[in-house]
């Protein structure tokens, strides 16, 4: 099996620990759907919330990594908006 | 006699839901009150708010996933905020958030379900999972009033006979290949036919200016139909109208050219028998004396008065909803999905992930005992 | 019923005593005892069915005439080649297309409940009233293989149904020997049937049966569904031996196929 050779960490921070942890709730349900071409792995750290891409190439990565972005922008706008 | 207060808030006699559907090109979200106690004729829900946005495509073109889950991320936290502002409430007077599982179009789904999963863990209220169908069959019985009716649902990619029976809308009949909205939208596509407010509006305005009647290929199989065949051979009748091509099927009887609104009208005239026929056929089959038709092609006048000639026929009754609730909206997930609350369903949010191939006769309808 | 449309039946038949059977989504039913043609002198006790197919008012008239027509020429020409080729059909006696009419031979009986003996109503009155277990013993499955035979032996021979539900099936007694729970099936409205040697044809004509067994009787339509398969691997074996376990095999195949598309189906074309 080809090796994930390509990492690539991506680190959010947020105002709270109660968000960076809504986040990842938010973001983790959703299966990858080439576990064999990519993996994401999502962790908190205090406010921060890290997210670990492991692919087999570039482009590979560089699509998760739009995908996920894309939803953060819908997650902290949500934020930005609701959380009083 | 179901009881269905189980999980009502103490200091409450009544609750309130948020839904949210965007499992194609519009995005709705809405807002609903369902007393405590049954829903009847005399103590019915109550639309708070149901607020909606279209992805419209130009000309010529159909949606794409991508772009169409690109205008829900844009819209999605104003659309909530306005049914928020309308409904005058805050996020955490809600018991429950509803929102669109499945089917449809993956990217959009999940656009929308993301928000979904945010906004309940801000606000600390429970998510539940809604089968698109559903909240179309629920809202229509809800808004007509029609008991136990045998339901058509079409849309632009739906085509689905569906009766009740022993806690399951079962699928009678169903397309063989696309859905009629589809098949419409795609023609439309071929004529170049704007797609503003949908295609199919377009479709039907052109077809009431129609007036010669073209023989298309009339595909029933049973309690079933199949439309890529009319779809292919239309198709290629434009194809020649428009370059010219000499075609004796675009000769009309009395010499003229066959026009586009021609072929749009009998396109209609084909598609919509086919419809009404297997209506019929589940109609015999079930014993059943209501029809109820919902789904975004369901607005259409003239599958509407044909639906409406074939029951009369058979001393039965047609119900429909207008444009507010047959196309996609917010309110049917927030309705169905509250229903689902009540009886206890609740998604954690490992189980909040979207499937694209939600099968209707898949979810357990509790709710109902008869 | 609309009163206008069995008007309208008798007025294409008249001087024939009609009694109203059933009323389906595309035909009406009658029974009589008068023969279309035999001279009054000549006539006998015999029931025979009149199909009626009305115009169906919703419908363009150019469409509606093109379907009854040939709705009606279809099934008649079909119900014709199925008696020479010895499957369980009807008789038929008389045919006139544009007014959509058949006549044939009656089939089948009334049941305790006053119900024609479709395998729908039937089977609907052993869940129903019945003593329990009733619908799924070794009656029901030897009538429900029977079922799967007949059309084994239909597809064998290339002809496809069209439109197989409970509705469809007629259950008879053709000895006066047979006891209460001893039926035989006699497949009708071939109105949708056609040719077709295709897998495809015969699988979606399957799938069809399962589907209408499933929304109709959805306790035991598994077994229900078993049982037809069983039985039509045995009417292919019967009309077509080694050639015909290899079309049974081909289109039971492509029935697992079509069963897919229905439930992954790709709902945006």
């Amino acid at each position: 099996m080809a090796s994930l050779d390509y990492i690539f960490q991506l680190d959010v921070p947020f105002i709270t620990t109660r968000q960076a942890t809504i986040a990842l709730n938010t973001l983790s349900p959703d299966p990858i759907l080439k576990p064999n071409e990519i993996t994401v792995e999502y962790s908190t750290k205090d406010t921060q919330l890290s997210i670990v891409f492991k692919g087999l190439s570039d482009r590979v990565i560089r699509v998760a990594i739009s995908n996920v972005i894309e939803n953060l922008k819908t997650i902290v706008e949500c934020m930005e908006e609701f959380d009083n | 006699m179901i009881n269905l207060d189980k999980h009502i808030k103490p200091s409450r006699d009544y609750y309130l839901a948020l839904g949210l559907e965007g499992s194609a090109n519009k995005l709705g979200i809405g807002i609903i009150k369902h007393p405590k106690g049954e829903l009847t004729a005399t103590n019915r829900a109550e639309v708070l708010s149901n607020v909606r946005d279209t992805y419209i495509s130009p000309p010529g073109e159909g949606f794409l996933p991508r772009d169409t889950a690109r205008h829900h991320r844009n819209w999605v936290v104003r659309v909530l905020k306005d049914a928020l502002a309308v409904a005058g409430l805050v996020g955490r007077d809600l018991d429950c958030i509803c929102f669109t599982q499945g089917p449809g179009m993956g990217a959009p789904l999940q656009a929308v379900v993301i928000a979904a999963r945010t906004i309940a863990q801000l606000w600390d209220v429970p998510l539940v999972g809604v089968n698109h169908c559903v909240g179309h069959i629920e809202m229509g019985r809800e808004i007509t009033g029609a008991q136990n009716p045998v339901v058509l649902y079409v849309s632009g990619g739906n085509t689905q006979v569906i009766a009740y029976s022993k806690n399951h809308y079962r699928i009678f009949g169903e397309t063989l290949d696309i859905a009629i909205g589809n098949c419409l939208d795609r023609f439309a596509r071929t004529l170049k036919i704007p797609n503003d407010p949908f295609p199919g509006y377009n479709i039907e305005q052109m077809a009431k200016r129609g007036k010669n009647f073209v023989e298309l290929p009339y595909t029933v199989k049973g309690m079933d139909l199949s439309m890529s065949g009319i779809l292919a051979f239309i198709d290629s009748l434009a194809g020649d109208m428009f370059a010219g091509n000499k075609n004796k099927l675009l000769v009309a009887a009395d010499g003229s050219s066959v026009t586009p609104e021609d072929l749009c009208f009998s396109l209609q005239e084909c598609l919509y028998a086919m419809l009404v026929e297997i209506t019929e056929r589940a109609m015999a089959h079930v014993q059943l004396q209501q029809v109820l038709i919902v789904g975004g092609v369901g607005s259409n006048e003239r599958l509407q008065q044909m639906m409406a000639q074939m029951v009369q026929d058979r001393n039965g009754s047609v119900f429909a909803t207008d444009e507010r609730f047959c196309i996609d909206n917010g309110i049917m997930i927030a309705h169905a999905g509250l229903l689902a609350y009540r009886m206890g369903q609740t998604n954690e949010l490992w189980d909040t992930v979207c499937s694209q191939k939600f099968r209707t006769d898949e979810v357990y309808v509790n709710w109902r005992d008869d | 019923m609309a009163s206008h449309i069995i008007a309208q039946a008798q007025a294409y038949l008249p001087n024939i005593p009609l009694t109203m059977v059933s009323q389906g989504a595309e035909a009406l039913v009658f029974t009589t005892t008068t023969h279309p043609c035999l001279p009054v002198s000549e006539q006998t006790d015999t029931t025979y069915i009149i199909k009626y197919r009305p115009s169906k008012p919703y419908r363009h008239p150019k469409l509606d005439a093109q379907i009854t027509k040939h709705r009606t020429i279809s099934e008649a020409k079909i119900m014709h080649k199925l008696g020479q080729l010895g499957i369980r059909v009807p008789r038929l006696v008389a045919v006139d297309a544009p007014k959509g009419i058949i006549w044939m031979h009656f089939v089948g009986k009334l049941l305790a409940n006053g119900e024609m003996s479709s395998l729908k109503n039937w089977l609907w009155y052993l869940e129903r009233v019945s003593a329990p277990g009733s619908a799924t013993d070794a009656g029901t499955a030897r009538i429900l293989t029977q079922v799967g035979r007949e059309i084994g032996r239909l597809h064998m021979h290339d002809i496809v149904h069209g439109d197989l539900t409970t509705s469809n099936i007629l259950l008879e007694q053709p000895h006066t020997d047979m006891n209460d729970t001893d039926w035989e099936p006699v497949l009708i409205d071939y109105g949708l049937g056609s040719y077709s040697g295709l897998p495809e044809d015969k699988a979606v004509d399957l799938y069809v049966l399962e589907r209408a067994l499933l929304s109709t009787h959805p306790v035991f339509s598994e077994k229900y569904n078993a049982w037809v398969l069983e039985g039509y691997a045995l009417g292919h074996a019967e009309v077509g031996g080694k050639l015909g376990g290899k079309k049974c095999t081909e289109t039971l195949r492509r029935l697992d196929e079509v069963r897919m598309r229905g439930r992954k189906r790709s709902l945006l074309g």
